[in-house]
């Protein structure tokens, strides 16, 4: 068992001199950046407002959490973005002042986060920085919990599997008070490695803003399963770049709540060839409650024999619902097979009138119907973690099936 | 088939590219208000319209020229253009020969005799329409068929009423710009319940160097009437880039009907980019009434850059949009091309079908939006956007917008892009039809669903087109 994290009291950066220099830069870009706007592509549907709200700023903890139920199998626990607790076999853990130099150089390298607001906020308050690393196949799924209940919260996790090894990790979130949970995932996949990816924020109902960036090494592969619910803001964002013959499987649930929104941002690049991406999400949106999905597809000249697909679906249950989706694809090479599809719509009549004609009460008929539609999604779910998440969320709450 | 022969094939000589030797009456180059009262003057406009184009004039000096598109150019100068060019008349009525040579020689049927007779032309030459065919005949019919600045003189009212309607001055920075200085266009007034017995057709032509054309298209069908009208354009070849920035606003009053058509041949610039037309239009549709219906219709092969979203708002309930396009890219063309579809009213249905096919160094993207607001119950989008590529260094792009707020609407968008399949290119062969003859067929097969929406003699030349500009594709 490692327990390095039992107590951590020195996380975020720690200050060796090239870390400082480079943290010091990341400060200074801050400063000249301002939020996301309406007007960025890729903030068009994002209801950001919550994020910024007063009673968030600043605001330190004062109550304290639950204390960390021992889950089954392998887990950690973070508070307030810190790792507080942890049980694993499988993975090594260090936070960063654990790192060796060249371990840390080549992570300075690799988080270079661009002009994002979000990135190089998270970059420069993390509370936290850990890497988590696989050398060999893991059987048991590592499973991460975020708990946060005042301020900001920046948790930022490190993960390297090694070429060939396998591996799963879960993560779930859940929220105590008013914050905003700003954290990052960078998944570092060598030749070969697999990882399986479940992501599930039902119990996040304050703000939360969560990025996954994954990097592909050749014959990789990165299958995500995802399930987002919230009667908050959350935002949750995977840009992933794919190595030659690499693959990509993503499959994700927007369940919809009342007052709340979702809003999934998807950056594919396949920048080799041979590589294959293949998206789909589908979202449940009840009266009152927003779910908005940009996904791009890049394929850049290198990506040659590429296969992409994406598939993006609503169903629009009550009045108030609102649904915006926006499935790009950008593609400079000749040899590919891409395609996307999208649709947005509400039960089928016809389908309902048949089940109730044969006795099925109506609310039996529209679950049967919901299940229906998720049903291609939640086949591709095989953690068993993140299933058994799922079905303590579903069926949907009364308010959403009426 | 190797990327030099492709290369080859593709940079086929522009036959519209001849500039026409005649005299003209140009403004020097500058925009500033002085112009834009010279304008107005000349065409001796009423003062609310004087007053418009000033008005829309501050507002485009206070906007910023918008850069989302997928394309990249040089900063176009707006100072070094001419916004005013017209062939010097010898008298009211009589037509300098060299102007009717040149319509003949594009192909464009200004004389009523001729082949084409079925189609009443309107020929608009840099900034003014220069003649206008079949008015008489469209007259009895009680259909208005005539420049826009004849329309100003003669209707007034209709003018003041929808102009700018559909596409305010203020909507964006071209839109400014024309609203400013548009010297010329087609207005068109087809009354309540008449089926308007002719095609209805303006041939654009840009000819003088240096110069911008900004014309600006009025169509109102009344209540009940239909109208099917048909837009060409082309222009000389030159080394510098012109600018194209025309607005087009159509209105169908309840039950009525508006086919629009375009096959849009501007110059497209030589192999290395140089020249070229920037075609950066405003067209929009609005079907105001009940069961009104507005159809877009385009095949783009020309441009440098084409940046345009021919658009329907489906105000009226049971109201039709249509879209359907053909764009072809090559050499260093760039198109940023779609449509906008916007459900206001209930039962609302549109369609839209878009074939973009990039050869050559060229980017070739479909943007569109698609918006369902809550008021549209029952509303239906279907769109279908698929690309081809052919060669390596082209680029496909789609964009599509998706937005509902009410649930008991449907909206189903499906886009694909691909290159052209060596299957089909290998069963073609296999039959013993050439390779050539074989990517003409499979593009053709390709974009069908467009051509069969297009009149008939639009179909044949927008067929005609593609083929030239695909001609010995495959090596």
């Amino acid at each position: 068992m490692n327990t390095a994290l039992a107590v951590c009291h020195r996380c975020g950066w720690a200050e060796d001199a090239a870390t400082r220099a480079w943290h010091e830069q990341l400060a200074e870009r801050l400063a000249s950046l301002t939020p996301p706007s309406r007007k960025d592509e890729f903030w068009r549907y994002s209801r950001l407002s919550a994020c910024f709200a007063p009673e968030r700023a600043g605001r330190g903890l004062d109550f304290p959490f639950p204390s960390p139920e021992p889950l089954a199998g392998e887990w950690i626990y973070f508070d307030q973005g810190r790792p507080v607790a942890a049980h694993t076999r499988a993975w090594r853990l260090r936070p960063w002042s654990e790192l060796d130099e060249a371990t840390r150089a080549r992570w300075r390298e690799r988080l270079e986060p661009g002009e994002d607001y979000f990135s190089v906020r998270n970059l420069v308050e993390a509370d936290a920085v850990l890497l988590l690393e696989l050398e060999e196949t893991a059987d048991a799924p590592l499973q991460i919990h975020y708990r946060h209940g005042a301020g900001w919260v920046q948790p930022l996790l490190l993960v390297e599997v090694a070429a060939g090894a396998r591996g799963a990790i879960v993560e779930t979130f859940a929220s105590f008070g008013p914050s905003t949970q700003n954290g990052a995932v960078n998944l570092w996949l060598g030749e070969g490695a697999e990882l399986t990816h479940g992501v599930f924020t039902a119990k996040a109902q304050e703000a939360l803003l969560h990025r996954v960036r994954a990097r592909l090494g050749a014959r990789a592969r990165l299958d995500v399963q995802s399930f987002a619910a919230t009667r908050g803001y959350q935002r949750l964002e995977w840009d992933v770049a794919l190595g030659e013959s690499a693959a990509l499987r993503l499959s994700g649930i927007t369940h919809g709540e009342p007052d709340g929104s979702t809003d999934v941002a998807l950056r594919i690049r396949h920048a080799a060839p041979g590589a294959a991406t293949d998206v789909r999400w589908r979202g449940l949106v009840p009266a009152e409650a927003h779910s908005a999905v940009i996904g791009r597809i890049l394929i850049e000249p290198a990506g040659q024999r590429t296969d992409a697909a994406m598939r993006l679906d609503h169903l629009l249950l009550a009045d108030g619902a609102a649904a915006d989706v926006k499935p790009e694809l950008e593609i400079y090479a000749d040899d590919v097979a891409c395609g996307h599809g999208a649709t947005l719509g509400r039960l089928d009549d016809e389908a309902l009138f048949y089940l109730c004609s044969r006795g099925i009460p109506e609310v039996e008929a529209r679950q049967l119907l919901i299940d229906a539609f998720l049903a291609p999604v939640l086949q591709r779910f095989t953690l068993a973690e993140v299933l058994r998440h799922v079905h303590s969320r579903l069926p949907l709450p009364d308010d959403a099936a009426a | 088939m190797s990327t030099t022969e492709l290369d080859a094939a593709l940079s086929q000589a522009y036959e519209a590219g001849f500039v026409t030797d005649i005299e003209t009456e140009t403004l020097p180059p500058g925009l500033d208000e002085q112009v834009i009262e010279y304008i107005s003057a000349k065409k001796n406009e009423p003062e609310f319209l004087r007053q418009w184009r000033l008005d829309a004039f501050r507002r485009w000096q206070t906007m910023k020229e918008p850069h989302w598109a997928h394309v990249r150019y040089e900063p176009i100068d707006y100072q070094g253009l001419i916004y005013y060019a017209a062939p010097k008349r010898r008298s009211e009525t009589e037509i300098d020969p060299k102007l009717l040579e040149t319509y003949e020689k594009l192909g464009v049927p200004v004389h009523e005799r001729a082949a084409l007779a079925g189609v009443a032309v309107d020929a608009v030459f840099d900034s003014v329409s220069v003649l206008t065919t079949f008015k008489d005949k469209l007259s009895e019919a009680g259909v208005i068929f005539c420049p826009i600045s004849e329309a100003v003189q003669k209707y007034p009212e209709l003018v003041q009423k929808y102009l700018g309607s559909v596409v305010p001055p203020g909507d964006n920075f071209f839109a400014a710009l024309n609203s400013a200085v548009f010297s010329d266009g087609s207005f068109v007034y087809i009354p309540k319940g008449v089926r308007c017995p002719l095609e209805l057709s303006t041939y654009f032509r840009i000819n003088t160097a240096r110069t911008g054309q900004f014309e600006r298209t009025l169509i109102i069908a009344d209540e009940g009437s239909y109208v099917s009208y048909l837009e060409g354009c082309t222009a000389p070849m030159r080394d510098e880039h012109q600018l194209h920035a025309a607005v087009v606003e159509l209105i169908a009053l309840e039950g009525a009907e508006i086919r629009y058509s375009t096959v849009q041949n501007w110059y497209p610039g030589d192999e290395e980019g140089r020249g070229g037309v920037y075609n950066f239009v405003t067209k929009r549709g609005l079907c105001a009434g009940r069961g009104a219906k507005i159809s877009w219709t385009q095949v783009e092969t020309g441009s440098a850059i084409t940046w345009k979203y021919p658009s329907v708002i489906l105000k009226g309930d049971d109201s039709v949009g249509e879209f359907y396009s053909v764009a072809l890219t090559r050499g260093r063309q760039q198109a940023d091309t779609g449509t906008k579809m916007i459900h206001l009213g209930r039962n609302t249905r549109s369609t839209i079908v878009s074939k973009g096919i990039a050869a050559g160094h060229s980017q070739n993207a479909y943007r569109g939006l698609v918006r369902i607001n809550p008021g549209a119950s029952g509303a239906r989008n279907y769109t279908q956007c698929d690309s081809l590529l052919i060669g390596p260094h082209c680029g496909a792009h789609t964009f599509p917008y998706i937005e509902s707020r009410n649930p008991r609407a449907i909206v189903e968008h499906e886009a694909s892009t691909s290159r052209v399949s060596e299957e089909q290119l290998f069963y073609c062969r296999q039959r013993g039809i050439d390779p050539e003859r074989a990517v003409a067929l499979i593009v053709g097969g390709f974009c069908k669903d467009v051509f069969q929406k297009l009149p008939l003699e639009f179909a044949v030349e927008a067929g005609k087109l593609l083929e030239v500009s695909l001609e010995g594709s495959v090596g």
